[in-house]
């Protein structure tokens, strides 16, 4: 079967206007062999040379692989008690998922019903997850902060010649039009915050959407404008009290429905901003959360410092 | 119905210029000429994709809420293609080589 001339035509010029067809797949064929010359050459050793070393080196090594033993042994010893496909009391049939939909509004008060199960109904689980944004902000600061032990004169030589060059290429297209588009971005970035009980929103979304405005205004104006009102205590006191509050409106919420006390947080009406109890606090602390770990992991991984 | 044929070869023309720009993409081989090429999709393939959702629409909110969405990608795209170039031809010494630069 011979391709038409028409159809071999239009594949040449996709691929370049080279008439000499075999170079294309030369250039695919080398970095094959390369790659697999290279990877074991490089990882079998580092990991040896890791493992070996001191005694204190091997056993780390080895509390790791049973770290990782056990948890892996554990998870797997979840999924053997799973419910089994299809059955009739699954989650999808079960009366939590009727109750969520039938009686959410009414108990938990906001109109987004997704918001309700994720903040309220299944709150812990939640705040889970923004203690797993602390911590991850937490390690990538204890491993990749520049301090005198890990950075030399030369290093830091480095890092501010490439400030100043950024100075001197400091981009008047982009200065202008993120001053014209941030505060636009930090606006819809507080809305979605604000709108998370209310519309498809939320603290997570809301909250990347805040850390890529303060990422788009380094990139614009240099770290030192943005130090300037983002520095580390600010930093720390956003991040420390987000979670706090978190944890004491979540505690407060559990103990109060474990115990059948009356709720003493208003609901609200239904439809208005402030309404829906905890849910708003909770979304704005998230979303602060959220918009800090994003943007320290994008300066500590860049600079090595915010 | 006019305006229904309009906006039909209003949107059929912006997709032509995405399925461009997307060949150009694939075409090209070097990084100032593929982001000229893509930067079609951006600007016409928006525009004439989003004038005739506008004309499908009539006036209202929605077509108000597209405009600003078209602003906003006029804004942004041509100034992220721009920061592309820059940074391609900062880091790239032997930038000339592969296409012509003026």
């Amino acid at each position: 079967m011979k391709k038409p001339l028409w159809y071999e035509k239009l594949e040449r010029w996709v691929e370049g206007d080279s008439p000499a067809l075999p170079e294309p797949l030369a250039h695919v064929e080398n970095p094959e062999p390369v790659k697999e010359e290279e990877a074991p050459v490089q990882h079998g050793p580092s990991l040896l040379r890791s493992a070996g070393g001191t005694a204190m080196n091997r056993l780390t090594t080895a509390f790791g692989i049973l770290c990782c033993a056990i948890f892996a042994l554990l998870m797997l010893t979840t999924v053997a008690y799973l419910p089994r496909f299809g059955d009739a009391d699954n989650a999808p049939e079960n009366e939590t998922s009727r109750r969520y939909i039938e009686q959410g509004l009414e108990e938990v008060g906001a109109t987004n019903l997704v918001t309700n199960i994720i903040l309220v109904y299944r709150g812990f689980d939640t705040y889970g997850e923004s203690c797993v944004l602390f911590l991850g902000a937490t390690a990538v600061i204890m491993l990749l902060e520049a301090d005198r032990k890990n950075t030399s004169q030369k290093d830091r030589l480095a890092l501010r010649r490439s400030d100043a060059l950024d100075e001197e290429e400091r981009n008047q297209i982009l200065g202008h039009i993120t001053t014209v588009l941030m505060p636009v971005i930090f606006l819809y970035g507080l809305y979605i915050l604000c709108n998370g009980h209310l519309s498809p929103g939320g603290g997570f979304a809301g909250g990347s959407i805040l850390g890529g405005a303060l990422i788009l205004c380094e990139n614009a104006f240099g770290a030192r404008r943005v130090q300037s009102f983002f520095n580390h205590k600010v930093y720390h006191i956003i991040k420390v009290g987000a979670l706090i509050l978190y944890a004491v409106l979540i505690c407060y919420t559990i103990y109060v429905g474990a115990n059948g006390l009356p709720n003493l947080i208003p609901l609200g009406t239904p439809g208005s901003i402030l309404s829906a109890g905890i849910i708003l606090p909770i979304n704005v602390a998230v979303g602060l959360e959220v918009a800090c770990t994003m943007y320290a992991f994008y300066t500590y991984f860049g600079r090595g410092d915010l | 119905m006019i305006l229904e044929i309009l906006a039909a070869v209003l949107i059929g023309l912006g997709l032509i210029c995405c399925c461009i720009a997307m060949f150009g993409v694939y075409r090209m081989d070097y990084v100032l000429t593929r982001i000229h090429a893509a930067a079609i999709i951006d600007t016409l393939g928006t525009l004439l994709i989003f004038a005739g959702m506008i004309l499908l629409r009539g006036l209202g909110w929605a077509s108000a809420k597209i405009l600003l969405i078209l602003a906003f990608q006029w804004l942004t795209s041509p100034v992220s293609t721009h920061r592309i170039s820059k940074v391609e031809i900062l880091s790239n010494p032997d930038y000339d080589k592969h296409c012509e630069v003026e």
